[in-house]
């Protein structure tokens, strides 16, 4: 059997899952290389040897003026027929789930996307994804010789030794994209942590207008914790960060504490708080979905318990 | 220009339950839906028809068997006419053989100008069949899109990645894959849903499109080990006392008994 590949768009991604891929390599008895591309290839390829990857190919072919994932995806076709490795670990953030897809229909490889976590069960890796919107895990496994696996961005812990390696040069060709740059926005950005908070106090479209996020932000700063939303709150309304985007599409959180305000309990949110510890849930309908999966409800216009829930903790407080 | 847009038909994931034995999800004779992305794909394809552009616009499914409901709300939805691949081949093709089925049925339908897909199902959410599609048909892939314009042969999408929105353009025919972020679609009026039934609907077969059942066999394929919810056990306490003062109080008692919240 080859050996696995592993890649990513940012080198930090990379870093991140590295564990994990020499996890699979290990259990497989494989041989784990990494590809990098893009500017100053080589010399970052050299820090792939911290993380226990000694193996690098680099090549310096240029990915920075528009993304097409055709291009990526072409690159990482060659060096998986270059270098005869079967499987190919990535990541599965936005970019990297297209590339992943667009490399296995090249391949003939079967792809998992969104993997939450990758097994290896009888000799085959076993991967586990979120099924039916986030409500159920799904475990599967691929019938392929050739395999793409597209792990969700998250921190494996590295517990590799420094380990001398070596970087090589690897031979591809890129096409010119078919696309053009027209414009580039930095996206609004929020240094903040929730999937390591330890309580999280979260909105959803129950908020009728962004100054009532003042509530939010009141409520969490007496509880010692970070505010969190559903998609509605960052992607389609843009009042938060998506870094505060809990959920299947958003982070997987695991806070002692989760008040879930005005969010009506959709699997795609819920998948992000499957392990708090105590979940509240405030919703004005009483037959809202977010209450079968919290331990304490309160049936009531958000609105109302709000304030109160302000004055009782300033109380305890005081 | 011709617009064809691909609806996946899902199962109404408010309605799934869990039988509390094997803790699997019981999906079998509950009603199908239209994919929710694929809502707001329909919903800008049609704007844009409404802004005056010439458009042709085909909406287009697989399945084993699909929802004449399904079928006809997308064409309520604002779509010229449907084609539908409706076969039992399909039951077990992964994503790679289901877009394969989708290029071929673009061919057979005489390829369109843009081709939209959702960013992702909402059952699934894989995201793969955008990209797959693009590979197979060897045209320009623009992910993610958030907004979509259309300027002579040219595209112009911005797309919504987690660091940057990036507006690119491109030469038609592209493949664009749609985000939420995009429109909010509209509910049809009653004559959009009466003039549904009027529109031309194809359902075709895997040969129609000129594949058989065991070239479909040879894409790669994924075995299901097993689909759970997971263990998860809640308290599901509702608090309701004679007053809201009495309700939260009694919460952050509550609270403070599980020893989560700090004074």
């Amino acid at each position: 059997m080859g050996g696995i590949l592993l890649y990513a768009e940012k080198d930090n991604l990379a870093f991140d899952l590295a564990p994990k891929a020499l996890e699979m390599a290990k259990g497989l008895n494989v041989e784990l290389s990494a590809l990098v591309l893009g500017q100053d290839a080589q010399a970052r390829a050299a820090k792939y040897f911290a993380y226990g990857v000694t193996k690098v190919y680099a090549n310096n072919i240029d990915l920075s003026a528009v993304f097409d994932c055709k291009i990526s995806a072409d690159a990482l076709a060659q060096a998986v027929k270059n270098i005869q490795a079967d499987v190919v670990m990535c990541v599965a953030s936005k970019r990297g789930r297209v590339v992943a897809a667009q490399l296995a229909q090249a391949l003939g490889a079967a792809c998992a996307t969104n993997v939450l976590d990758v097994k290896i069960e009888n000799g085959h890796p076993v991967t586990v994804r979120y099924g039916l919107g986030g409500a159920t895990m799904i475990a599967e496994q691929m019938e392929s010789a050739k395999k793409v696996i597209a792990v969700l961005p998250q921190r494996f812990e590295n517990t590799a030794a420094a380990a001398a390696g070596q970087v090589i040069a690897l031979d591809i060709k890129a096409d010119k994209s078919a696309l053009t740059m027209v414009e580039k926005a930095e996206r609004k950005r929020e240094a903040v942590d929730i999937e390591n908070a330890k309580v999280l106090v979260c909105v959803g479209k129950g908020l009728k207008k962004k100054e009532d996020l003042t509530y939010i932000q009141e409520i969490a700063s007496l509880v010692k914790g970070e505010v969190g939303c559903t998609r509605e709150i960052s992607s389609t309304l843009g009042w938060l960060a998506e870094d505060r985007l809990v959920g299947m599409s958003g982070k997987r959180c695991k806070p002692t504490l989760v008040f879930s305000l005005g969010i009506s309990g959709q699997n795609q949110y819920t998948a992000g708080i499957l392990n708090a510890k105590v979940s509240v849930a405030v919703n004005n309908d009483p037959n809202a979905p977010i209450f079968k999966v919290s331990d304490y409800g309160i049936a009531e216009d958000m609105y109302k318990v709000m304030p109160k829930l302000i004055e009782k903790l300033k109380q305890m407080k005081a | 220009m011709r617009i064809i847009v691909c609806v996946k038909q899902v199962v109404d994931l408010d309605q799934v339950r869990m039988n509390r034995e094997t803790k699997e999800p019981v999906v079998k004779g509950l009603p199908m839906i239209v994919g929710q992305l694929e809502k707001h794909a329909l919903e800008e394809a049609t704007k844009l028809k409404e802004s005056g552009q010439q458009i042709e616009l085909v909406v287009l499914s697989a399945g084993t068997e699909l929802a004449d409901d399904v079928i006809l709300e997308t064409l309520a939805r604002g779509a010229d006419k449907s084609a539908a691949i409706v076969d039992k081949a399909l039951g077990s093709a992964s994503a790679q053989g289901i877009a394969a089925v989708l290029a071929a049925a673009i061919k057979k339908i005489g390829g369109a100008d843009v081709i939209m897909v959702g960013e992702g199902s909402t059952d699934d959410n894989s995201g793969q069949i955008g990209s797959s599609i693009s590979q197979i048909l060897g045209l320009p892939f623009i992910p993610y899109a958030r907004t979509f314009a259309v300027n002579g042969n040219k595209i112009k999408v911005t797309q919504s990645f987690e660091d940057y929105f990036e507006t690119v353009e491109s030469a038609t025919p592209a493949i664009v894959t749609i985000t939420s972020e995009i429109n909010e679609p509209r509910i049809p009026a009653i004559t959009e849903v009466m003039d549904a039934a009027m529109k031309p609907q194809d359902t075709w077969t895997i040969s129609d499109i000129g594949l058989s059942a065991d070239e479909l066999k040879k894409f790669p394929a994924v075995k299901l080990i097993s689909n759970k919810y997971p263990e998860q056990s809640r308290k599901g306490i509702m608090l309701k006392e004679d007053s809201m003062d009495k309700t939260v109080e009694e919460l952050i008692k509550k609270l403070q008994a599980e020893g989560v919240l700090e004074k």
